[in-house]
């Protein structure tokens, strides 16, 4: 293991790739503090601009994005009380009190060192766990597979604001989209209208383009309010006074790495779970819980842990099963696939150089992430200044020079603006795009998985109950779609739904 | 539409699941299902498990999903205008090409959303169309779709 990272970093450590990374936790940075610029969204943006880079620099600049984009939604949740990202609303209730009493330089510092620390056991975590999940999964046969792919759709239906039943739809409209293209066993044609552009299936990249960048245009359109005035913004880093202080932030920083990095390996849960529910563990285990909303430091260290952790933990399950644990990481699997890389148990197999590039750069995207946090937060808190009815333009351009640019020609055009269309109607509606584009993944797993069953049992689907990896693998799927209900009749004291914009 | 009564905008949005799950459904009966082996399930199987299950979870949202919290605004002209204006986009991208066609598109949308002073938003629509075009063709080398006057 060691050895593969440092080979890692020996890949990375170039000027080249820094340069890339310096860059992409810069965009990240600012795109995170841009109200209604979802980390998912500038991602599906961003994917267009890698076409002409090899698969590390591409997958360096898009963790490194990703790793700034969520320190950048605290600046100005800490900052404007107006998150940048639904995973930095939580930050509001603590960090905007702060700010308001005049320690928004002691609130800042605190989040690029909760940042730093959440981030960094993050990756490591990712590093131990990912590779010995990797091989557990290489047992899987297609009953298995099947089963993991039945848990990821329970899991994130489960989760959704709403209930199962709205998640679960959304999932199976992803699914059925898969459906589009040549049969993978017959090659019969289904559902292409007559049309050869249809045969390879429904364009991935622009339809995540359409989901989450283009509906995110017609949603600002709706929205009236215009830019917030920049105010308290202090740039004098205040640390902890004393030394129980500093142990104080150390221990409710590990406190919300390890929320961050449970929920974040279960499929579909995301950041904005992690951060909320490591915002309720905080105020429990809090001497001050009565200071809670009104600028507990503790309430802003241990979401902004859990946050960075779940860029690290939520490629877990991306890279060991083939499965995201987050919106942000089905779209890094766009940027996989568009580079050939197949991430699933073979990955170390086949692309392990990739693989623990991605990981040093994860690693030295978190220090540049903290250097730039510590130096430009005036700077990057400027971005919010832009006007959101300039923003959607700019985001209307990218979105069709982006989705054309992917496969040179109109479809993917038409399919990103169709999906945006699409998305948009969906969000009013409360579905959120995060397990349709589940389901756009899992669909062709789910497919080859059955039929592969079906030919090995002679029909009989018994077969997929009689492996107990697959057994645990529904029970779990069950209790994912029992807990929340539960938990939402007992009305907990805090929400535990994926809200409609995730991530 | 009417938030109090039971045919809420989200029971909409889940019927019109339901349907386009029972359309997909129909139209599974017309994929050629003669290359399939014997021991295969074929290729309508899965297509029709999925629309299945579209319609099933659909139906019961309908009925036990949760009202959204957050109630989004109605929709009004200014959106139906800038839907319109970028659907007229991707019609004139092919034809009027790239550059032409996102400097007006970008304009118009910034007009109907009422983004400031005339000359605001002809700066921004021609820089923003500069800077992506020189990115795209220029540095990224993707041909993006000429125009008659060849850009």
């Amino acid at each position: 293991m060691l050895d593969g990272l440092f080979a890692g970093f020996h890949h990375v450590l170039t000027l080249h790739y820094l340069w890339i990374i310096l860059i992409g936790s810069a965009i990240g940075i600012a795109a995170g503090a841009t109200p209604g610029m979802s980390t998912a969204g500038t991602l599906a943006i961003l994917i267009p601009f890698t076409f002409t880079m090899d698969a590390v620099g591409s997958l360096a600049l898009l963790a490194s994005v990703y790793t700034g984009a969520q320190y950048g939604g605290s600046i100005s949740a800490t900052l404007l009380n107006t998150p940048g990202a639904p995973e930095s609303a939580v930050i509001t209730f603590d960090g905007y009190p702060m700010a308001q009493q005049g320690k928004a330089g002691k609130a800042l510092t605190a989040l690029i060192c909760a940042g730093l620390v959440g981030g960094l056991v993050g990756t490591i975590v990712l590093v131990v766990a990912v590779v010995p999940l990797a091989k557990e999964a290489l047992r899987f046969g297609p009953a298995e597979m099947f089963a993991l792919a039945v848990f990821g759709m329970t899991v994130v239906g489960g989760l959704v604001q709403g209930g199962i039943w709205r998640g679960l739809a959304a999932a199976a409209l992803g699914l059925l989209v898969t459906m589009v293209g040549q049969d993978p066993v017959t090659g019969s044609a289904r559902f292409t209208l007559g049309s050869t552009s249809l045969l390879g299936g429904v364009p991935f990249v622009p339809a995540l383009i359409g989901l989450f960048a283009l509906s995110e245009v017609f949603v600002l359109i709706t929205k009236r309010e215009q830019t917030i005035e920049l105010r308290n913004v202090t740039t004098n880093h205040e640390w902890p006074g004393s030394r129980s202080e500093l142990t104080t932030w150390l221990r409710f920083m590990l406190i919300g790495a390890a929320v961050g990095i449970f929920v974040a390996v279960h499929p579909g849960s995301g950041a904005t779970i992690a951060s909320l529910i490591a915002y309720g563990v905080a105020r429990q285990l809090s001497k001050t819980p009565h200071l809670f909303g009104k600028g507990a430091i503790e309430g802003i260290i241990t979401p902004e842990a859990a946050d960075k952790a779940t860029v690290g933990a939520a490629m877990i399950p991306l890279l060991g099963l083939g499965i995201p644990g987050s919106a942000s990481s089905a779209v890094l699997m766009g940027a996989f696939t568009l580079h050939g890389v197949e991430p699933g148990p073979m990955i170390f197999k086949n692309h392990a150089e990739i693989v623990w590039a991605l990981f040093a750069s994860l690693f030295i995207a978190n220090f540049v992430v903290f250097g730039l946090g510590f130096g430009g937060v005036p700077l990057f808190a400027r971005v919010t200044l832009i006007p959101r009815k300039y923003l959607l333009a700019g985001i209307v351009a990218l979105c069709f020079v982006g989705a054309y640019a992917n496969g040179s020609n109109m479809i993917s055009v038409w399919t990103a603006l169709a999906f945006g269309i699409v998305g948009f109607l969906l969000r009013r509606g409360g579905v959120s795009a995060a397990p349709i584009v589940l389901g756009l993944v899992l669909g062709p797993l789910l497919e080859t998985n059955l039929r592969q069953a079906m030919i090995i049992s002679g029909g009989s689907w018994l077969y997929l109950l009689q492996s107990p990896i697959a057994i645990f693998l529904y029970v779990l799927g069950l209790a994912a779609v029992i807990v929340p209900s539960a938990l939402g009749r007992r009305k907990t004291a805090y929400p535990v739904a994926i809200p409609v914009d995730p991530e | 539409m009417n938030r109090t009564g039971w045919f809420t905008y989200e029971r909409a949005v889940m019927l019109a699941l339901f349907a386009f799950g029972a359309l997909v459904y129909g139209l599974s009966f017309g994929i050629d299902t003669s290359t399939a082996a014997s021991t295969d399930i074929g290729p309508t199987f899965v297509p029709r498990v999925f629309a299945g299950l579209l319609m099933a979870c659909s139906l019961l949202a309908v009925f036990f999903a949760k009202p959204v919290e957050e109630q989004p605004r109605p929709f009004d002209v200014t959106l139906f205008a800038c839907v319109a204006v970028v659907v007229l986009y991707a019609l004139a991208m092919p034809r009027l090409g790239y550059v032409a066609s996102t400097i007006v598109a970008l304009a118009l949308i910034l007009a109907l959303v009422r983004a400031g002073a005339w000359w605001r938003i002809a700066l921004f629509a021609l820089g923003m169309t500069a800077a992506t075009y020189f990115i795209f063709e220029k540095v990224l080398t993707v041909g993006l779709p000429p125009g008659p006057w060849g850009f």
